[in-house]
């Protein structure tokens, strides 16, 4: 068994690297990671040539490689049937209704093949609410299984970004079922009174959104396991999302303190709700910039590495937040903001509003870069 | 209908072959031969109690693997041995040896009492409360609701006083990490179960991740369409409260498809002729089915270009069979045609060609 922690690391929509078979080196994901929390921890005096990988295990979980694979074979299969249409319609000039009917049903797929953002991003989103999702829940629960097995579950962490939180929320919920009832024919469960996980941490959390579709588990639901504390399936929960992120401004993953989700007890020791407004890139959707921010790399430094081993004094922590908020773009956030109300992004249960936000946001992204760079 | 019934019985005998695995269940052991050497850390100041906690977690494993029927009665001991030894440890502060010896209560209370597939086993924690990096903390067990101990900024310098005495690894620790220790020192007490619990659960995931594998290497290619269509109604199965393999059923809608038709009307030598086909809708048992063969059935429309044929376009219904191959009967007013398919993203890896052959595997059989 390793004496590490290990933290398992779970991407957002959209295409990431997995690390090479058989490679030490991380994925684009697991890489993006280490370097937004070395970059915070070397602002330290006592950690200035120091790594989060000196500390923890980095795990990833790819699972986009399963619905390129699908997305692939879509578009295989469309373009195959399109090279036969070809030629069948070579026999009939002017086509016949039932060749036009193949042909119009047959097209939209021949490009789920291109590197395109709308099959690379928003493809992950709708296939994860098929039955796909069930694959990737699978594998998910035998990663989680292997590390616990490994590493103990004291010493597992998750941190999943934008749809993984959705991947994981959905995982967890299968795997810590309430009353702690095995899957039928099999012993296999985990429980939330012997098997808890240390810490989750949910950034840019869309699992309340997601299952509005795939109809899970309700996030909030008091039964739930997955929560902190007594009944659920870790000890510490973080809730991480940026005020103009907004991705997360519909169906909001925000639990109160009225015991409907947790006891206040619980709520106070157990769960914490992060809250990022620094802008310091125009995209506030991505993982380094969530990462990068002190009210989330500071504590989660602390809970990796343990307080024994990241303990910077009240001087420093200070000196670090204010230099992060110094970066921060000036007028971003008002620009930002107004934007988004042009977009008027709603906060209601429809996975249509989810990708109309995503799109403008793309575009949103796009035009503030530009004057960035024309203003620099 | 006798060419068909002569392709559908050469398809399914030259195609279909079962190869029953024997997944035999690996042994899930608890390991009940764990050293000292064997843990993740030493404990610094409750050295004591993780020895007695390794020696139950041998115990317990050997019980267990000697008897089915195993009495938990060795956890039991152990929590007395908690109340016990807690109870007589001097933690500095009055008020601290109550909490913690109330925990050890709830611990020794909650611990062996067998639930679903398992026996509890909670873990001790110590964990930081705040976020104010000033080492305030909590322990409790993970069982109860009300089993957070809180000590106060007295307590924690009494008890880092305390046990600054204890070690001369440590001689200032922070109370938090005595409590720290002390969760370690506990906790090996279930290291081998929940070894054993995980290695068994993975192995259960890993089989249903393999069935998903093997469902997207062999079951039909669905289209998107088919993929949201599926997903609707198999929703049941989806979102039962565990992990699932994949559904039984693939089902289809809207589908085109290339064919390959032999159509009776048709003057000789023109009856056998690529054409396109629809199915409306269909299902397809990919795996096991009624029939104890992978099978599906659609009702499809087909459409070839027939010289001297009033009626090009049929409609009628198509088989699946394993899979990969289709046949299918249609009616075109007083006629009948029949068609073959393969899968196309399966077969025609190099399209022409394998077309072609395809095609000329069947002409001996229409002709």
């Amino acid at each position: 068994m390793a004496s590490k922690p290990v933290v398992l690391l779970i991407h957002g929509m959209g295409s990431s690297t997995p690390p090479d078979p058989g490679s030490n080196k991380l994925g684009s994901f697991g890489e993006e990671f280490r370097d937004s929390l070395d970059t915070v921890l070397q602002q330290f005096s006592d950690h200035d040539d120091d790594s989060i990988e000196n500390y923890v295990t980095l795990d990833e979980f790819h699972y986009n490689d399963k619905f390129d694979l699908i997305r692939n074979k879509m578009a295989d299969r469309a373009k195959d049937v399109r090279t036969r249409l070809d030629e069948v319609q070579g026999l009939f000039p002017g086509g016949t209704f039932l060749g036009r009917f193949a042909d119009q049903f047959n097209s939209w797929e021949e490009d789920f093949g291109d590197d395109e953002f709308l099959y690379t991003h928003w493809l992950d989103v709708l296939f994860y609410t098929t039955y796909i999702g069930g694959w990737i829940r699978a594998s998910l629960a035998e990663r989680i299984a292997k590390l616990i097995k490994e590493h103990g579950n004291k010493n597992v962490h998750v941190v999943a970004h934008s749809l993984g939180t959705a991947v994981l929320h959905d995982t967890l919920a299968q795997i810590y079922p309430p009353g702690g009832k095995p899957i039928p024919g099999t012993p296999a469960y985990f429980s939330v009174e012997n098997d808890q996980l240390e810490s989750v941490w949910m950034v840019a959390n869309v699992s309340s959104l997601i299952n509005t579709v795939v109809g899970l588990a309700d996030p909030l639901a008091p039964g739930t396991t997955v929560k902190p504390g007594n009944g659920g399936c870790t000890k510490r929960f973080y809730n991480v999302r940026h005020e103009l992120d907004p991705f997360t401004l519909i169906r909001t993953f925000k639990p109160k303190n009225d015991g409907h989700w947790i006891s206040p007890q619980n709520f106070k020791l157990r769960y914490r709700a992060i809250k990022n407004d620094v802008i310091i890139e125009p995209n506030t959707h991505s993982f380094p910039q969530y990462i990068g921010d002190p009210n989330v790399s500071l504590p989660m430094l602390r809970k990796l590495m343990g307080s024994s081993k990241f303990k910077p004094g009240k001087t420093e922590r200070d000196k670090y937040i204010e230099s992060h908020a110094s970066q921060g773009l000036t007028g971003a956030f008002s620009r930002l903001e107004e934007s988004l109300k042009a977009i008027d992004v709603k906060d209601v249960d429809t996975l249509d509003e989810f990708l109309r936000a995503g799109q403008a946001f793309t575009k949103i992204i796009k035009e503030m870069r530009e004057e960035l760079e024309g203003g620099s | 209908m006798k060419h068909s019934s002569i392709a559908v019985l050469l398809l399914v005998s030259s195609t279909i072959c079962f190869a029953q695995e024997e997944n035999a269940a690996p042994p899930f052991a608890c390991n009940d031969s764990l050293t000292l050497k064997d843990l993740d850390g030493k404990s610094i100041y409750f050295a004591d109690v993780q020895r007695e906690a390794l020696r139950v977690n041998n115990f317990f494993c050997n019980q267990l693997n000697n008897s089915p029927n195993l009495s938990p009665d060795v956890l039991d001991d152990f929590g007395d041995y908690l109340e016990f030894q807690m109870s007589s440890t001097d933690f500095g502060s009055v008020g601290l040896n109550g909490d913690v010896a109330s925990a050890m209560r709830i611990m020794s209370g909650a611990l062996g009492e067998q639930r679903s597939t398992r026996f509890r086993m909670p873990d001790f924690d110590a964990e930081e409360s705040g976020d104010d990096f000033d080492f305030a903390f909590f322990f409790s067990v993970s069982v109860l609701e009300e089993n957070f101990f809180e000590p106060d900024e007295g307590q924690r310098a009494s008890c880092k006083a305390r046990f600054g005495e204890v070690s001369s690894q440590n001689p200032s620790p922070e109370c938090l990490h005595v409590f720290e220790d002390l969760g370690l020192a506990i906790n090996t007490y279930k290291k081998s179960y929940s070894e054993m619990i995980a290695g068994r659960e993975q192995q259960t995931f890993a089989d249903i991740s393999a069935d998903w594998s093997r469902y997207f290497d062999t079951a039909r290619t669905q289209t998107t369409l088919d993929l949201v269509l599926t997903s609707l109604l198999e929703r049941k199965h989806m979102r039962q409260g565990f992990i699932v393999g994949p559904p039984k059923r693939q089902w289809f809608m809207l589908r085109p498809n290339v064919i390959l038709q032999y159509h009776e009307g048709a003057p000789q030598g023109d009856q056998f002729k690529p054409g396109v086909s629809i199915e409306w809708a269909g299902f397809n048992y990919w795996d096991d089915s009624p029939l104890g063969i992978p099978f599906g059935l659609s009702i499809t429309s087909v459409y070839a270009d027939m010289p001297e044929v009033e009626k090009t376009v049929g409609t009628g219904l198509t088989l699946h069979i394993n899979n990969r191959f289709t046949i299918g009967w249609a009616k075109h007013g007083d006629d009948d045609s029949f068609h073959v398919s393969a899968d196309l993203l399966q077969l025609f890896q190099n399209k022409q060609k394998q077309f072609d052959k395809y095609k000329s595997q069947f002409d001996g059989i229409f002709e």
